[in-house]
């Protein structure tokens, strides 16, 4: 089977790179032997009942505009599914409206805006990203399958442990043994270059 | 008699700059003098008999200003203008210590100036434009600006400061929001050829606006085609034709902007034919796809400055190339926009460097391009990449941000920066 890694309009939430993501999941799977498709739900359309993962990224205020009505009414299908084996994820503007619609916890009351490489840490794991935001909502939060993140852009593409764990658990929900091999070509160069990225960004998240 | 010392202590800061960093740093002495003579440059521009022209907008702006000079020039102008990199208030001040007498006054007819589109809201507040020209709103620099929106906004408020005449792009949705708050009489508008702008794979890279099109004003300024050897544009019902400085649309869209620029300024005056000789006459931008020789072989250096750029240079690179490098600097300050840009262009890289080497390395293994080598030191990337044997089949090309431009320029040694830098 194949895992479907869905994602609510993909065509408005791309504003950092956030679908990056997703083709970061995707090749890990791929890498691991594990067959997966990335699945675009555009304005008017519903969310496959299989989804493994449902994500909602990052967009910019017309975007907003335009599919903020079509979230609230994907809203009950979404806590359905979660409540069940899907996995969630929502990321920056994604991320505050899933608190605001009580698809995730916490608050996104504004404040002040921060715009920096940020290192935040999660279930005892440093996580890496960019940080553009003028709310209080956590950098980043997890509660078993449901994963929310101020940090835009490519997170998992920097974390890559993150990622595998996630992953892990995604697949685990869907019924598949997921066993991410180190030695893989592919994973092992991406490896080498996350320590680079790492070493730089950490030293700019300090400024 | 007011401005002098702080016009000596200015050109003083030039000259050691100049003597640290030969071919750079253009911004300390106007940060220098702007901190100690606030004033001057409201003084200085309110000066120009025929007024101010300011040119704005996401993306083309140093192109279209420098289209816009050589024309204004060609009809016998004497015009005060701005090198790109100085085209924020600090950028200004450098420009006048450069240009100005030791009083801090500059003889001429007009000053044609391309704004930075987050400090034009800004600095038109104190010296109103008699024209604007506003060219695009692109998803870029959004650690500064956040979202388009609010770029949108602030070029609503230069538009509006706009004395006599708005020049506007009817070719992206943002800018006809902005007519429509503006709700100017003196706008004209230029644009391409619909059928131009289809045949293209991403179009013109505006942020999209999710609303309802507005109809799509009448241009009276139109490039009607192009391609290598000719570009033909109807100019208030005058057709003309001329050779583009370089390839790609977004050179077609800053000519037909900087042909209704000058239309507008010039009035009656304006000669279409002139321009259009003026035009075909421009040498190649710097690294905007001109060929450049170093080491004896021919290089093709390609600036990327934001998502739509590097979207459009891959879009149009030839597929023949041989010897690719890619160098991503610290102007790129939040890098996640490089997972934006559809990259399957690239059919592998053979070197990655810039300070954000290792980000696009990433971006590059994700989407299992291949890479020869990563170097994070730029200058021995360039060493490197420059002493391979010369190609065989195909081309020798450098991709790289505008932090790696100006690094790699001052290391192979262009350091005359009239001829690189604009």
């Amino acid at each position: 089977m194949s895992i479907k890694l869905v994602s609510l309009f993909p065509n408005h939430l791309d504003l950092n790179g956030d679908q990056a993501n997703l083709l970061v999941l995707a090749k890990r799977l791929k890498w691991a032997g594990v067959a997966a498709e990335i699945v675009a739900v555009e304005k008017g359309k519903s969310i496959p009942e299989d989804a493994a993962l449902i994500f909602l990224g990052h967009g910019s205020m017309a975007a907003w505009a335009d599919v903020e009505s079509e979230l609230n009414r994907l809203v009950g299908d979404i806590k359905r599914l979660t409540a069940d084996s899907t996995a969630f994820m929502a990321v920056a503007t994604g991320h505050e409206r899933a608190i605001k619609l009580g698809l995730l916890g916490g608050t996104a009351k504004a404040k002040a805006r921060i715009s920096k490489f940020e290192i935040a840490v999660i279930e005892g794991q440093e996580i890496l990203g960019y940080l553009n935001s003028a709310t209080d909502a956590p950098v980043i939060q997890k509660l078993g399958l449901l994963l929310g993140t101020q940090l835009h852009g490519p997170v998992f593409a920097k974390n890559p442990v993150l990622a595998d764990s996630y992953l892990a658990e995604i697949a685990k929900a869907q019924g598949v043994d997921l066993a991410i091999d180190a030695l893989n070509t592919n994973a092992s160069l991406v490896a080498g270059i996350v320590d680079q990225v790492w070493e730089l960004e950490r030293e700019l998240a300090s400024e | 008699m007011l401005y002098i010392p702080a016009i000596l202590i200015g050109r003083l800061v030039r000259t050691l700059v100049r003597i640290v960093r030969p071919g750079g740093g253009s911004a300390l002495p106007g940060l220098v003098v702007s901190k100690i003579a606030p004033g001057l440059l409201a003084r200085t521009l309110s000066k120009f008999p025929d007024g101010l022209v300011v040119i704005t907008g996401s993306a083309g702006k140093s192109t279209t200003t420098k289209m816009v000079v050589a024309i204004a020039r060609a009809h016998g102008k004497t015009v005060f203008t701005n090198p790109s990199t100085a085209n924020i208030a600090q950028g200004f001040f450098s420009s006048i210590i450069e240009q100005s007498t030791i009083t801090g006054r500059i003889s001429g007819d007009v000053a044609i100036l391309e704004m930075d589109e987050g400090h034009a809201a800004e600095i038109t507040r104190r010296i109103k434009p008699r024209q604007v020209t506003i060219l695009n709103v692109l998803d870029d620099q959004l650690d500064r600006f956040v979202d388009p929106a609010l770029v949108r906004e602030k070029l609503t408020d230069v538009a509006k400061r706009a004395t006599d005449a708005l020049v506007l792009n009817a070719d992206d949705q943002n800018v006809l929001q902005i007519n429509k708050e503006v709700a100017a009489r003196g706008t004209s508008w230029f644009g391409l050829a619909p059928q131009i702008i289809a045949g293209t794979e991403h179009g013109l890279g505006n942020a999209p606006t999710y609303l309802a099109d507005l109809p799509r004003p009448n241009t009276q300024t139109e490039v009607l085609s192009f391609n290598e050897d000719e570009t033909v544009a109807l100019v208030a019902d005058q057709k003309i034709k001329f050779d583009l400085p370089n390839r790609g649309i977004h050179f077609a869209l800053d000519a037909a902007a900087a042909l209704e620029s000058t239309r507008r300024y010039l009035g009656d005056s304006f000669d279409a034919q002139l321009a259009a000789n003026t035009l075909t006459e421009l040498p190649p931008v710097f690294a905007r796809g001109e060929i450049t020789q170093v080491n004896g072989v021919d290089v093709e250096f390609i600036l990327v400055q934001n998502p739509m750029s590097f979207q459009l240079n891959l879009d149009n690179l030839p597929s023949d190339q041989e010897q690719l490098m890619v160098a991503i600097g610290r102007d790129v300050h939040d890098p996640s926009w490089l997972w934006t840009v559809d990259l399957k262009n690239l059919k592998k890289v053979d070197l990655v460097s810039g300070f954000n080497f290792a980000e696009m390395a990433l971006r590059l293994a994700y989407d299992e391009i291949p890479i020869g080598v990563i170097e994070p030191d730029l200058e021995v990337a360039l060493d490197n990449f420059f002493a391979q044997p010369a190609p065989t089949w195909g081309r020798r090309t450098v991709i790289f941000s505008a932090d790696a431009m100006r690094r790699t320029r001052r290391y192979l040694g262009f350091t005359d920066p009239e001829a690189v830098g604009r």
